[in-house]
């Protein structure tokens, strides 16, 4: 009799084990406060944030700005034929650097004043010699 | 993103805009008012007509160009006029003749005032064949311009041949000098570079005379310094060779005494070229 009190008392068991929980209720955080700020990690803060972004932004422009002037030139000032003169502070070498280049300027095989291409003889009828 | 943060935002990008335009433009102001130093001293020299010259030079360029059609169209008249003998053939001859006669004109005046500009500006040339030839020169200009005037006024066949009798006059006269002056600013620039050379040479010596060196180095520097002098000394006698035959020889036609001239420097440059690399070498020594 007493084996059939245990079975029977079905009711007790299943409610001290449950076979299914459940499930516990998702809980949402609460909405961002100033008190939470000491919280956060220290790249998410709303100073860095100020500090970063514009920062960033300031340099991104500044690095445009600069990078096409070099580009710009003018076709005039890019491929000049004048010698190349090497940048120094001694002004003897300086000197002689500048006479190089007038040097160069004047290789009479290379004069840019010679005579036009034009006809001397032109005439309508030919000249009573 | 709450509203003051947003116009931190607004305020900094307002402010780095207004660095970027102040700041671009500064930037090429500067580029543009501040050459390098090798390029201010290299080009320090020789201002005096150097942008009349780079006007004339366009100038030339333009009055070229105009020349070429007039002479293209006035021989395309010509052949039409062989072939058709017509009243109005010789008059589209007469008027292609005129013109081209004008814009040839023009071309010669231009040349020449370039060449007048450029011989004042060369130093180095010697003042005896200097002088003449800017009388020369500003002769010749004012030749070619009344001559561009008569050409205005020509309108018939006869002044078209009357024009052409008058430049025969002119044509040897005007190529003569041009020999001559090309044949001066050649020998001048070279000539420039060897007394500045010189001088070089001379700064250098004292520059380096001062120095403490051993017996073996000044030994070894002064004769450096006496092979680079008797270099600059053959390269004048050569210079002067030059001078020599521009002075004489004048049954050459001056075109041909020309390229004897530039025959007789070719050696004179490359002389040269070598004893600036010997001055660069002494400063080494």
């Amino acid at each position: 009799m007493q084996d059939h009190d245990v079975i029977t008392n079905q009711t007790d068991f299943s409610g001290s084990q449950p076979m299914r929980q459940r499930p516990e209720a998702i809980t949402t955080p609460p909405p961002f406060s100033e008190n939470d700020q000491n919280q956060r990690p220290w790249y998410k803060t709303k100073k860095v944030f100020l500090a970063v972004i514009p920062g960033l932004l300031l340099l991104l422009i500044l690095v445009v700005a600069l990078i096409p002037r070099k580009e710009q030139l003018p076709d005039s000032m890019e491929p000049t034929p004048t010698p190349a003169v090497e940048q120094t502070n001694d002004p003897m070498l300086l000197r002689i650097q500048r006479l190089q280049a007038e040097l160069q300027e004047a290789d009479p095989s290379k004069t840019d004043i010679l005579f036009p291409p034009i006809d001397m003889e032109l005439e309508l009828d030919p000249a009573d010699d | 993103m709450s509203r003051r943060t947003l116009y931190q935002l607004v305020f900094v990008l307002s402010l780095s805009f207004g660095i970027l335009f102040a700041v671009q433009p500064l930037a090429s102001f500067a580029q543009e008012t501040a050459p390098t130093p090798a390029s201010a001293e290299l080009f320090g020299t020789k201002q005096s007509h150097e942008a009349q010259i780079a006007q004339l030079q366009q100038q030339l360029l333009g009055e070229i160009n105009a020349y070429r059609r007039a002479d293209q169209a006035f021989r395309v008249s010509k052949q039409q006029y062989e072939n058709l003998e017509t009243l109005k053939s010789l008059e589209e001859l007469v008027q292609a003749t005129k013109q081209a006669m004008f814009e040839r004109s023009r071309v010669l005046t231009t040349y020449m005032e370039i060449l007048y500009f450029t011989l004042q500006d060369t130093d180095g040339v010697n003042l005896t064949f200097k002088d003449p030839q800017i009388v020369a020169l500003e002769d010749r200009i004012a030749e070619l311009k009344a001559h561009t005037a008569t050409v205005e006024q020509a309108t018939s066949r006869d002044d078209v041949n009357k024009l052409r009798d008058d430049f025969a006059l002119l044509k040897p006269v005007i190529e003569d000098t041009s020999y001559r002056v090309m044949s001066l600013i050649s020998i001048g620039e070279l000539q420039a570079v060897h007394d500045k050379s010189k001088l070089i040479l001379t700064d250098l010596e004292s520059q380096l005379a001062s120095a403490e060196v051993s017996a073996l180095k000044k030994a070894e520097r002064e004769r450096a310094f006496a092979e680079t002098r008797r270099s600059l000394e053959q390269v004048k006698v050569e210079i002067d060779e030059v001078n020599q035959t521009y002075a004489g020889q004048e049954d050459l036609v001056r075109k041909q005494l020309h390229e004897r001239v530039l025959r007789g420097l070719s050696p004179v440059y490359s002389k040269l070229s070598q004893n600036l690399s010997y001055l660069a070498e002494l400063l080494r020594v």
